[in-house]
């Protein structure tokens, strides 16, 4: 039976009554628990996973799917409108989009967030079905050295995120890596920096570094301005992208696609990598920089889609392989087996209903999400109209509430409280917080690769000269990390 | 701005110390030795070059003269000259200190009750009746979505709420 044929059987089912509500449900659940603060997918999936033990597999997986790519969306919306990222995947999207709110296009960022989303979900799809198994074995062959270089390559786009200055920029991406080394050391098991704290062990809780930095430190800026101007309150304009908005936004959406696929299907990577990675790469080849980071489409679009794009990509490797690429194909893959599935290479041909009617289901999903953010343009942008005084106090309870749902400790709320400080400072500063983030996110990653590389070699950085990709990304990202200087230094000498 | 960067540098600079020394107090299990890298090589390496960037932008502050731009008026940098918005700002973030201080005794109901509560009326400057009933909404409103509908074990009161 071709793909063809599979994807239409696959359809058959997803479009049963039954099943197709459930998409729909798990879609509106998903949009509504993704706008929450502290509530990520993959503890929305898990939360409502008991949900579905009397149901079918296939309209579980289903349900869980459709929540799954609903909470991927109703993150950026809370981002866009508030600053208050309602995942951490979303978080990205708030630098710009905000920005894009407060100049009255937030009807445009919601909708060409949902194209780029519609877009990237279709793709990653596509390349699930087509190229699943053969890709999942390419990721797979990504060792410590690759995913090192791979996270160096990242790491070294935070020259592109500085503002103004290319050591604030710096500063700001090595802040963030020495806050990635708090908590236990997995090499060897030390608790480092924690200073007695049981709860950093386990880190700064990067998505209460998010809430302090963006939603806390906003809330305070915004106190200066006598909450005047808090949140826009002209007449929204834009509600939907005008073809040249799209036009403008395609190479951004395709390329936050592309990446975030990919990105996706390397285990442990995720879709807030992912999206750091694109807005970076946006930044980095903008041919209008001053742009960014104050309101900049593309710098929606791109991000908008990558995370979209990693939650169909990390799908990849649990059908095909049953290994699963992130937290939340890790529940979904409790969720097979509670009904007695094992995913693996066996999964296509002994469960192949189940698996193209999930596929299937991503399809309905992704249509269904597009129609519901169309329709939801208009209301979600009325949000903005409350009065200014009613949403600030609204958003710093919203923030201890979310931040102490992370782990039900007080701890959270107070790192809240400490890198709301920090991020308003940083913002009188004129210090970016983008590559905070990007380095705090990519940090713990890239000190794990280093040592893991450094292992299999017993102890050699040759390691990283002998194998071809590693080789080719280092370039790539030395060469990232040093042409801001070089243009500088050409243009200092010019003038 | 340019003694700002210049404290700010300075204060980066002993971070970045302290971090090396504490880094360096860390064990050094034998079998790290594999790898040549132990618990404290990876943050000694982050903190020297986050001191190499502070000492960077101290003396790029002697180098570049200051940049005056036009704003718009919404530049977050802009300092804070309106003595009000002072006020308020101080006034906000002391409630929310307030606020997350009181949590764990009071439970997150009344606590964030009291915290919307002289919010609107100190910042938002509201009538009394409509910032009682807006800081019983909101709270009651969040405690319902995370407390009762997810399940989270929000912080209770000896009251039991």
């Amino acid at each position: 039976m071709n793909i063809f044929n599979n994807l239409m059987m696959g359809f058959g089912v997803a479009l049963e009554p039954f099943n197709l509500i459930f998409i729909g449900l798990g879609q509106l659940i998903g949009v509504s628990i993704g706008v929450l603060p502290g509530i990520n997918a993959s503890m929305a999936v898990a939360v409502l996973l008991p949900l579905t033990f009397g149901l079918s597999p296939e309209a579980s997986l289903l349900f869980l799917s459709g929540i799954y790519m609903g909470a991927m969306f109703g993150g950026s919306i809370t981002s866009i409108l508030l600053r208050v990222p309602g995942t951490s995947t979303a978080a990205v999207i708030a630098l710009d989009g905000y920005e894009m709110t407060r100049q009255g296009r937030a009807g445009l960022a919601l909708g060409i967030t949902a194209i780029g989303s519609w877009v990237a979900g279709t793709f990653s799809v596509m390349v699930l079905m087509s190229l699943g198994p053969w890709l999942s074995t390419v990721a797979l062959a990504f060792g410590p050295p690759e995913y090192f270089a791979l996270i160096f390559l990242g790491l070294s786009m935070i020259t592109s995120l500085g503002s103004d200055s290319l050591a604030k920029g710096l500063i700001a991406g090595a802040f963030g890596l020495l806050l990635g080394t708090i908590g236990m050391d997995t090499g060897v098991g030390v608790s480092r920096f924690t200073f007695g704290i049981l709860e950093l062990d386990n880190g700064v809780n990067f998505i209460a570094v998010l809430i302090g930095m963006f939603a806390v430190s906003q809330s305070l800026l915004n106190l200066k301005k006598s909450l005047s101007n808090l949140f826009y309150k002209g007449k929204m304009t834009g509600l939907l992208p005008r073809l040249a908005d799209l036009k403008e936004s395609l190479g951004s959406i395709f390329r936050g696609t592309v990446l975030g696929t990919f990105i996706g299907m390397l285990p442990g990577a995720g879709a807030t990598a992912a999206a750091f990675m694109s807005y970076s790469i946006e930044a980095r080849i903008s041919k209008h920089p001053e742009r960014v980071g104050k309101g900049d489409i593309k710098c929606v679009a791109g991000p908008g889609s990558a995370d979209n794009s990693a939650a169909g990509g990390a799908l990849v490797p649990l059908l095909s392989l049953g290994i699963p690429g992130s937290e939340t194909t890790a529940v979904l893959l409790g969720a097979l087996m509670i009904h007695g599935i094992r995913p693996g290479p066996m999964l296509f041909t002994q469960h192949s209903k189940l698996v193209w009617a999930t596929i299937a289901s991503l399809y309905i999903a992704n249509c269904l999400g597009l129609i519901l953010a169309t329709v939801g343009i208009r209301p979600l942008t009325q949000i903005l109209k409350l009065p200014t005084a009613i949403m600030s106090a609204f958003i710093l309870v919203m923030s201890v509430v979310g931040s102490y749902s992370l782990a039900n400790n007080m701890v959270d709320v107070w790192v809240v409280w400490i890198f709301g400080v920090i991020g308003y400072l940083m913002k009188h500063l004129r210090i970016p917080v983008a590559p905070v983030i990007l380095a705090l996110v990519l940090g713990p990653m890239a000190e794990k690769s280093f040592r893991q590389s450094l292992y299999m070699s017993d102890g050699s950085l040759i390691i990283f000269a002998t194998r071809p990709i590693t080789i080719v990304m280092l370039i790539l990202g030395l060469i990232s990390l040093f042409l801001p200087f070089i243009i500088s230094t050409v243009r200092g000498r010019k003038k | 701005m340019k003694s700002a960067d210049r404290i700010t540098s300075i204060l980066l600079v002993v971070l970045s110390g302290l971090w090396i020394f504490w880094a360096r107090q860390l064990p050094y299990p034998k079998f790290a030795q594999v790898s040549n890298m132990g618990p404290g090589d990876f943050p000694t390496i982050v903190a020297v070059l986050l001191a190499l960037f502070a000492i960077w932008q101290f003396v790029d502050t002697f180098r570049h003269p200051v940049e005056k731009t036009e704003t718009d008026g919404n530049d977050e940098s802009e300092s804070i000259k309106n003595p009000q918005a002072r006020r308020d700002i101080i006034t906000g973030f002391g409630l929310f200190t307030v606020m997350l201080v009181i949590t764990p005794f009071s439970g997150f109901l009344l606590a964030a009750s009291i915290f919307v509560c002289f919010f609107l009326l100190l910042i938002g400057r509201y009538k009394f009746y409509l910032a009682i009933l807006i800081a019983v909404l909101i709270p009651s409103l969040l405690w319902f979505i995370f407390g009762y509908l997810l399940t989270v074990p929000l912080p209770k009161g000896p009251w039991g709420f």
